[in-house]
């Protein structure tokens, strides 16, 4: 029980919406299946903190959830909310800067994850030109570049063909191996 | 708070009008006391000042509430802002901390700037920019709460009305201070203020729970 990263035990955020069980430790590599975007959106919404828990468990890093103020959770979607920035490098710079990592170095990871992923296009465009696609896989692109402890993606196949597929899951795989826990929200099998 | 580089960000790189405004508005309150140098004195110059001071009022209004939108974000946009800053630690009660630090300051800069040129209006512009501030704090929670986002418009339009109110009606300072009945502008200064602390925290909880979600 000690060693376990995430713990989401019969969580219930109203009388008829209930979180998934969720058992994480570092390194391991979870999928959670949902209905519709919404049901992904409560989810995440959660794990942020937005929503008062009800009843059950939830735990984080051996605190409750609730308790959370560091940034150990990573989830970045730029096709629903992003701040307005000039171009895509200076997006990353801020961020990394944010963070608290190391700017250059992530600068580097991102583009060589970018590149692999099929989306090199993305760093000539402002945000305003880039369609939902092209900013899904951005964020995508831009969480594998900043490893975090625990770390949330939302459809990360979406769009990309079987190549840049199977590249961003070596990319999956070579972080959970460094430590990091990742939670993968898809609403459709055929998808993952 | 690494986050706030995030928030300047943001702000900075809405509009260029935004920041721009109030050099604006500096400059044509400024014109009010250049304009002698150039011109005859005559009769007209006092209707061209005041023809130019109800334009800055004017404009400086509508930038106001432009720029209060510009900070505090629709709706829709409010809850996946609340979790793109969480991520860097950032929690609710600090976003808003952080987003009302910045409707003062740029509330601020306006009144500051437009009163440090007309020195004699000074405190009435004050008085006027925290009156103007809260209505405009109160009317986006208005809009917020009813979901009606173009009801947050309804504002401009009364405080364009109530710029053509006779301002003579209004009692003279000196006079009301002479006469012993400044209690009466300490009590309105206060009601002010609590009129001011009330809005905020209504704006608090609403936009809380517009963060929060349909929940």
């Amino acid at each position: 029980m000690q060693d376990k990263l995430l713990i989401l035990e019969g969580v219930q955020i109203h009388d008829d919406i209930r979180i998934p069980d969720v058992s994480l430790s570092s390194g391991e590599v979870v999928l959670v299946q949902t209905q519709n975007d919404l049901e992904a959106d409560v989810f995440i919404s959660f794990l942020f903190g937005l929503f008062p828990l009800k009843t059950g468990k939830a735990w984080f890093s051996g605190a409750s959830l609730a308790e959370y103020k560091h940034g150990l959770i990573s989830y970045v979607d730029l096709s629903r909310w992003h701040p307005k920035i000039d171009n895509l490098e200076h997006f990353i710079k801020t961020m990394a800067y944010a963070k608290g990592l190391q700017v250059s170095y992530v600068l580097n990871d991102f583009k060589r994850i970018l590149e692999g992923a099929g989306a090199s296009y993305a760093l000539d465009l402002s945000f305003d030109e880039m369609k939902p696609a092209t900013k899904k896989v951005v964020s995508t692109c831009i969480t594998l570049s900043m490893p975090q402890l625990l770390m949330v993606l939302l459809d990360p196949f979406f769009g990309l063909d079987k190549d840049n597929s199977l590249f961003i899951s070596e990319q999956i795989k070579k972080i959970a191996t460094d430590g990091s826990a990742f939670i993968i929200l898809a609403d459709t099998v055929k998808t993952i | 708070m690494m986050a706030l580089s995030f928030i300047l960000n943001d702000v900075l790189k809405r509009s260029r009008a935004f920041w721009f405004a109030p050099f604006v508005l500096f400059v044509m309150a400024f014109s009010v006391r250049l304009l002698p140098l150039f011109v005859k004195n005559s009769y007209v110059i006092y209707f061209i000042n005041m023809g130019i001071l109800f334009l800055s009022v004017l404009t400086s209004i509508l930038y106001l509430q432009y720029g209060v939108k510009k900070i505090v974000h629709d709706a829709s946009e409010l809850k996946y802002e609340a979790i793109f800053y969480k991520q860097f630690g950032l929690g609710l009660n600090g976003l808003f901390f952080l987003k009302l630090c910045m409707v003062v300051f740029y509330f601020l800069i306006f009144f500051v700037m437009i009163s440090a040129v007309i020195w004699s209006l000074e405190l009435k512009y004050l008085l006027l920019g925290l009156s103007i501030c809260s209505f405009f704090v109160m009317m986006r929670v208005i809009a917020l709460f009813f979901k009606m986002p173009h009801l947050y418009y309804l504002g401009i339009l009364f405080i364009v009305i109530s710029l053509f109110y006779p301002l003579y009606i209004l009692p003279n300072v000196a006079f009301v201070f002479r006469s012993g009945s400044y209690k009466v502008i300490l009590y309105l200064a206060t009601y002010g203020l609590l009129y001011l602390l009330t809005a905020l925290k209504l704006f608090y909880f609403v936009w809380r729970e517009e963060c929060i979600g349909w929940i």
